[in-house]
């Protein structure tokens, strides 16, 4: 499943890895558990991690969803504020690590609270919506040129296949990621019905 | 002030409280948070992200105002509307705490054996 791909330099490394839009934690989890193994993090594309050789030593991370997409200056500079420094960002999402010191007492989560945990739950699923609402809107203009080409009398037998095959594909290039995006909400749907209790 | 912002504000979370009470004092987010940490003896710790999402959200309802960005960091103060909201809530927390004491409301103390 896990595929290890070490580059030339030794002290590059690059794993594939996929997690769900819902599994926020367990990813960080994971970067944490790469660090402790003496990986640090440096950057993803959600589906590449690429870490930098380092010292084995106990980082935590955390993950935090942007709605606009954009680390500013002022929310980086308050979460380092708070310890936090800022390692990177995919999409939505912005890394952050914080070293956990032996004795001390580190405040290790960027949610402490069950409401603002909900509440980021609850921008992802605004966010995965409006990412889907371009292919909602425009399906119905794909269904329709379906109907309008489907008839098509064109003369050509390999012409109309060739038609129908280019509606089809066009049809299934929408529905593709409309699946992909509602079984994200679906799933962090899931995960907010177990912050409310209610599942 | 409109109904849908009593319906998000009051009654308030315990986190947004301190912070919109803090703000009658221009501050920014980690130094309410250390703030917050002072005043109630350690007990509450408001983490990064509760800090980054309430701030966004209460200037975005127009609750605080940015006063001054300054290193980076950005100094609210609270408004108008947002001290209206504190007060009510405050009035909510002192007939909460009075009833609690055996109080009732409308100037009738509760009789003590």
């Amino acid at each position: 499943m896990k595929k290890n791909k070490k580059e030339n330099n030794p002290n590059i490394l690059i794993e594939k890895q996929k997690f769900y839009i819902s599994e926020f934690e367990q990813e960080a989890a994971w970067l944490s558990f790469m660090h402790r193994e003496g990986w640090k993090f440096v950057s993803t594309d959600s589906l590449h991690y690429q870490f930098e050789k380092t010292e084995k030593e106990d980082w935590c991370y955390q993950l935090d969803y942007k709605e606009n997409g954009v680390a500013e200056e002022d929310y980086i500079r308050m979460y380092a504020d708070y310890g936090w420094e800022y390692a990177g960002q995919c999409d939505h999402w912005c890394y952050f690590r914080k070293q956990r010191m032996e004795g001390e007492d580190t405040d290790t989560t960027l949610f402490g609270d069950r409401e603002s945990k909900l509440e980021l739950c609850k921008r992802v699923v605004h966010g995965q919506f409006l990412r889907m609402l371009p292919f909602i809107l425009l399906l119905p203009c794909v269904i329709n040129l379906l109907r309008l080409a489907g008839p098509v009398d064109t003369g050509s037998p390999v012409l109309s296949t060739f038609i129908g095959i280019i509606c089809w594909l066009s049809l299934g290039l929408f529905i593709f990621p409309m699946v992909i995006y509602l079984n994200q909400i679906n799933r962090i749907n899931k995960l907010i019905k177990e912050l409310e209790g209610t599942k | 002030m409109n109904d849908k912002l009593k319906r998000i504000y009051i009654p308030m979370t315990e986190t947004g409280f301190y912070i919109l009470y803090c703000l009658q004092e221009e501050n920014h987010g980690y130094n309410i948070g250390l703030q917050v940490k002072q005043m109630t003896g350690g007990e509450l710790s408001i983490s990064p992200g509760t800090m980054y999402g309430t701030l966004s959200k209460m200037e975005h309802d127009g609750l605080i105002y940015l006063v001054k960005t300054e290193d980076k960091r950005k100094f609210y103060h609270i408004t108008e509307l947002g001290y209206k909201i504190l007060d009510l809530e405050l009035a909510r927390i002192e007939r909460l705490y009075k009833n609690s004491k055996g109080e009732l409301i409308g100037g009738t103390e509760h009789e003590k054996e």
